[in-house]
């Protein structure tokens, strides 16, 4: 059989690796296992991170989740990943992806990070727009607690910022 | 500023051991991860893309130069293919933690060096650009501020892929959103020894942190080291999540502490034998493997930090850390060595440079 990682030269080195009761088998060649071991860096196919996504991937689809709308959805429009290629590498294709394949995404995101939205940084030349509008979520949600606490002196003068806002959103579109 | 040098100097802050809470943290990490908008990503990515994403890196080379270095003057920035680079070179830049295992072994990459080596960035890894800071000690902030301002200069030229909703689009899932990946390297003997650490870094989990050993996921902690970074990217800022770190950091930094004082204090003798054979073993052996000098190298740092060895400096232990990794002692021998000739060298490496640091004999 062929080494692993080159794919070229026949495999010599066969290493098997037990952790907690998961046994994984390597087959190098000479070459790749001393470069291998020189490094320091154990190299592990089949344990990776992309296996893990995957496999979480495979598993809302098991689930029916969102069976449908993949159907809908099998490859990006852009760079023509397939969802089957996703399922098994867990690497996203392009910038694209992240909108073709928004709805198994969506539950994957909440899995691994335990959020769906953004909440940090913006781009700062592309952000101008975008930091206005984070700002008015913010004043709105700021005006429902002032109404709330019925302290409407300060609804009022917060319901002038978001006014103030809105305008000047308008005119940058 | 050449890659001979680059790989032949020990260098980078990190190694000359000074930083906040040097005793414990040895340094400090912000990574951050970016693609293109309308470039595929790297695993998709064919030659002319790779090519174009390249160039692009070429064209924000000047404009990095107005980053100010650590004395206010601009560090000089360099790029690097790693196509012209040897295997050897690599190895060097990955034991010096500037680009990861994974883009050493890729052709289509490059790397962009600041001249104090504070600053890398990787070109075409997993995803197109990943910025890293490099700080000595523990130095949440300021590694991000530094990693911080990179990102905005490179926006300023590039388009980077980015919606509202998910933040940045990277490669991988687990990096979208701030694509911020922040750890500190700590030096843990004392939690090791008296066998806390696992209890410790099992309830990091549930405050979003991470543990992992020296070179990443997937590596043991060789040498009692460990990298302590954040869990997720997505969701919160980032500045909650530096905070986190800092904070989790600063309270593994503070139990360490108590451990090193508490097995000083109960074990005495046992502690002094232990660091006391490390320092017999590493200023007489003849050859040593990669593992033993490690073990032993962490044991002497413990007796420096402890007073046990006042006659040796702290970062002899940061040097010869990189120093006896396989690539940068084969660069420093000028040739390449087998497993057995390595050996031999480190061992005269280190004895060497302990034995450097001998003052109190000479008198």
């Amino acid at each position: 059989m062929l080494c692993e990682n080159c794919h070229q030269r026949p495999a010599n080195v066969h290493v098997t690796r037990i952790v907690n009761a998961d046994k994984t088998e390597m087959h190098l060649c000479s070459e790749c296992a001393r470069e291998m071991d020189d490094i320091g860096i154990p190299f592990e196919p089949g344990v990776s991170m992309q296996n893990v996504l995957a496999e979480l991937l495979n598993y809302d689809e098991l689930l029916g989740r969102h069976a449908t709308r993949t159907r809908a959805t099998p490859q990006c429009s852009a760079c023509g990943l397939t969802y089957q290629e996703l399922t098994r590498t867990g690497l996203m294709g392009c910038a694209h992806c992240y909108e073709d394949f928004a709805a198994p995404l969506q539950s994957l995101l909440q899995r691994i990070h335990g959020a769906k939205r953004h909440g940090g940084k913006l781009p700062r030349r592309r952000g101008g727009a975008l930091n206005l509008r984070r700002e008015m979520e913010e004043l709105r949600q700021r005006l429902d607690d002032a109404i709330s606490a019925e302290e409407y002196e300060r609804a009022a003068t917060l319901r002038d910022e978001i006014h103030q806002m809105e305008k000047e959103l308008g005119l940058r579109g | 500023m050449s890659m001979a040098d680059i790989i032949r100097n020990p260098g980078g802050q990190w190694v000359a051991g000074s930083g906040p809470a040097g005793d414990v943290a040895l340094s400090t990490r912000v990574r951050l991860a970016r693609n293109l908008a309308d470039v595929p990503f790297p695993p998709r990515m064919d030659e002319r893309a790779a090519e174009r994403v390249l160039d692009l890196a070429e064209q924000v080379l000047p404009g990095l130069s107005e980053v100010d270095g650590q004395e206010g003057v601009a560090g000089r920035f360099e790029m690097f293919r790693l196509r012209a680079l040897s295997l050897l070179e690599r190895r060097v830049l990955v034991e010096k933690h500037l680009i990861s295992p994974q883009h050493a072994r890729d052709n289509r990459g490059a790397v962009i060096l600041r001249d104090d080596e504070a600053v890398s960035i990787m070109i075409n890894e997993e995803d197109h650009f990943r910025i890293q800071v490099l700080y000595p000690g523990l130095q949440v902030e300021e590694s991000w501020a530094l990693a911080d301002r990179v990102d905005d200069i490179l926006e300023g030229t590039l388009d980077f892929a980015f919606c509202p909703r998910r933040g940045y689009l990277t490669t991988c899932p687990t990096n979208t959103g701030t694509g911020m990946r922040a750890s500190v390297m700590m030096h843990l003997p004392g939690l090791a020894m008296s066998r806390q650490a696992p209890r410790v870094f099992g309830a990091l989990s549930k405050v979003g942190i991470v543990v992992r050993g020296l070179y990443g996921e997937g590596t043991e902690a060789a040498a009692n080291i460990f990298q302590v970074s954040n869990q997720t990217t997505l969701g919160s800022s980032e500045q909650d999540i530096r905070a986190n770190l800092q904070g989790v950091s600063q309270q593994i930094i503070d139990r360490e502490r108590i451990a090193r004082r508490t097995i000083y204090e109960e074990a005495k003798d046992h502690l002094e034998d232990r660091v006391w054979r490390a320092y017999g073993v590493l200023t007489t052996a003849r050859s040593i493997s990669s593992q033993e000098a490690m073990g032993r190298l962490s044991d002497l740092r413990l007796g420096v930090d402890l007073g046990v060895l006042p006659q040796v400096k702290p970062q002899v232990f940061n040097e010869l850390l990189l120093q006896i990794s396989p690539g940068f002692l084969q660069v420093a021998e000028g040739r390449e060595l087998g497993p057995s000739e390595r050996d031999l060298k480190r061992a005269q490496l280190i004895r060497e440079r302990i034995n450097q640091n001998e003052e109190w004999r000479r008198s």
